[in-house]
């Protein structure tokens, strides 16, 4: 349980620094990764609901942090779209990867649409939806497409190395199912 | 739903609402402890980006590529010479009096409050929607940053300037300032981090003034307000119908305070209309460009003259 908070920690630092630094270098006809919507999908499949909406609340406001707007704003909306994500988790069938995929694209739409439209009203820019949904559509596709790229190459990896379960002895029995097969 | 849960959400909903409503200093203290923990994380894939760039770079690097750059730089720093002598002939329209030469007693400065330049690494983008656009800098208050001091790009022209005579009216901050472009101010400051937002940033605002070219020179012209406006130009506001706005004129950084000895360039306008029923004309400007991967900028800040200071 340490290992997974710790875990939820190191990616919550490293999806910031991976933000700043890295999200402008990967745009792509102007859509860019959104890292910390990935790593709220991660929080929402690794922890129970209060040790998940208390993540989901920490990496928003250090999104707030960096954003330069006032603070509290995406602290909420990541907080209500944790919400949302763990009360359909149940629901979800038990593939992880695909579980993981699906809510990195809900959970990224979700947030970047909702803080976009907020940032808009609240500096007085009007509405624009347009506008916000497709730069969240696209983000959410790219951090989709991101991830699932992630996990596969993790599976293969895993299935390249990974150890070879090999028999250590042949007694009779499973000498006769193996002549039976 | 548990009642845990339920209570859960309502602390951190009530937490971000106070947060939102909670004072600038407050908030400063908080971003500003974030921004300086993740700087060492930058800082290192910073250095990791660079130097892996920088191998693969040199193994596959072309002709072409190198011809096009070297050409950009000698136009950023043709433009750079050409905003120079601008703005040292709109000086010296305004200063020169008549036959009467200029004193050489207000060469040296006599100012108590002197600018000076810090360059500063650029760390990465802030989390921001399109309409803002700032970069986290890799210096904050313990290097003496402050909120609003205005950053430069850090182009300067290899060659020396023209050769002015010995009674050139210039004085060691006119020579670091001069022909220097704004394209920002220092808007968040860290104990060891900082944000800039651009001059197109929506919440930019600076004090701008007109230098057009005349038959007797170049002259300053109104003065207004620059805005950003979250896109690619920004608006100049508060210039009278009365006064004249031509497209193609330059707009520089009006002087603030008598801090600043040189104005800074801003941009060209594009664009000045006004409308029958219209007070003030409405002016768009096209800042000056700036590169894609900015690196390092330069903050002008000011400081006591140590001059003033030793003669106490």
């Amino acid at each position: 349980m340490i290992i997974s908070h710790l875990a939820t920690a190191c990616l919550i630092y490293l999806s910031l620094v991976l933000q700043s630094c890295l999200a402008g270098e990967l745009a792509f006809h102007s859509f860019r990764p959104w890292f910390p919507g990935i790593v709220l999908a991660i929080g929402v499949l690794l922890h129970k609901e209060i040790a998940g909406l208390v993540w989901s609340g920490i990496l928003g406001l250090a999104v707030d942090c960096l954003s330069g707007e006032r603070l509290g704003v995406h602290l909420v909306i990541s907080t209500f779209v944790a919400m949302g994500l763990m009360v359909s988790r149940h629901d979800i069938q038990s593939n992880r990867p695909v579980s993981l995929c699906v809510f990195v694209f809900v959970g990224s739409f979700l947030w970047r649409f909702v803080s976009m439209a907020t940032h808009a009203v609240l500096a007085g820019r009007g509405a624009v939806f347009h506008d916000s949904l497709t730069i969240a559509f696209g983000d959410s596709i790219y951090s989709t497409v991101l991830t699932a790229a992630v996990v596969l190459l993790f599976c293969l990896s895993l299935k390249a190395f990974g150890r070879r379960e090999t028999a250590t002895s042949i007694t009779f029995s499973n000498r006769w199912t193996m002549l039976n097969r | 739903m548990t009642p845990r849960f339920a209570l859960t959400i309502c602390c951190l909903s009530l937490t971000g609402v106070g947060l939102y409503f909670a004072p600038d200093a407050a908030m400063s203290r908080v971003r500003g402890t974030i921004t300086d923990a993740i700087r060492p994380g930058q800082v290192l894939l910073h250095q990791a980006i660079t130097s892996n760039f920088g191998r693969s770079s040199e193994a596959s690097e072309e002709a072409d590529n190198n011809v096009v750059e070297r050409l950009k730089d000698e136009l950023l720093i043709e433009r750079e010479r050409n905003r120079t002598l601008q703005t040292r002939l709109a000086q010296l329209t305004e200063r020169y009096q008549g036959e009467q030469e200029i004193s050489t007693a207000v060469l040296r400065t006599n100012r108590l409050i002197v600018p000076s330049l810090m360059e500063v690494a650029v760390l990465g983008d802030t989390v921001a929607e399109q309409w803002r656009s700032g970069k986290l800098l890799d210096q904050g208050s313990k290097n003496g940053l402050r909120e609003n001091e205005l950053v430069l790009s850090t182009k300067k022209p290899m060659r020396p300037l023209i050769d002015f005579g010995e009674d050139g009216d210039l004085s060691t901050e006119d020579l670091m300032l001069l022909g220097r472009c704004v394209i920002g101010k220092v808007e968040h400051v860290g104990r060891w981090t900082s944000t800039f937002q651009r001059v197109t940033d929506s919440r930019y605002r600076g004090r701008a003034q007109l230098i057009r070219e005349t038959e007797s020179g170049f002259v300053f012209e109104a003065q207004g307000i620059l805005k950003g406006q979250g896109g690619s130009l920004c608006k100049l506001e508060g210039i009278p119908a009365e006064k004249s706005v031509r497209v193609n004129d330059a707009v520089y950084t009006a002087e603030r305070d008598g801090i600043l000895p040189t104005p800074l360039y801003y941009g060209q306008v594009v664009d000045a209309v006004l409308g029958i029923d219209d007070r003030d004309w409405t002016v768009y400007v096209k800042p000056a460009p700036v590169p894609d991967n900015l690196t390092r900028v330069q903050v002008l800040r000011t400081s006591v003259n140590p001059e003033r200071l030793a003669e106490k």
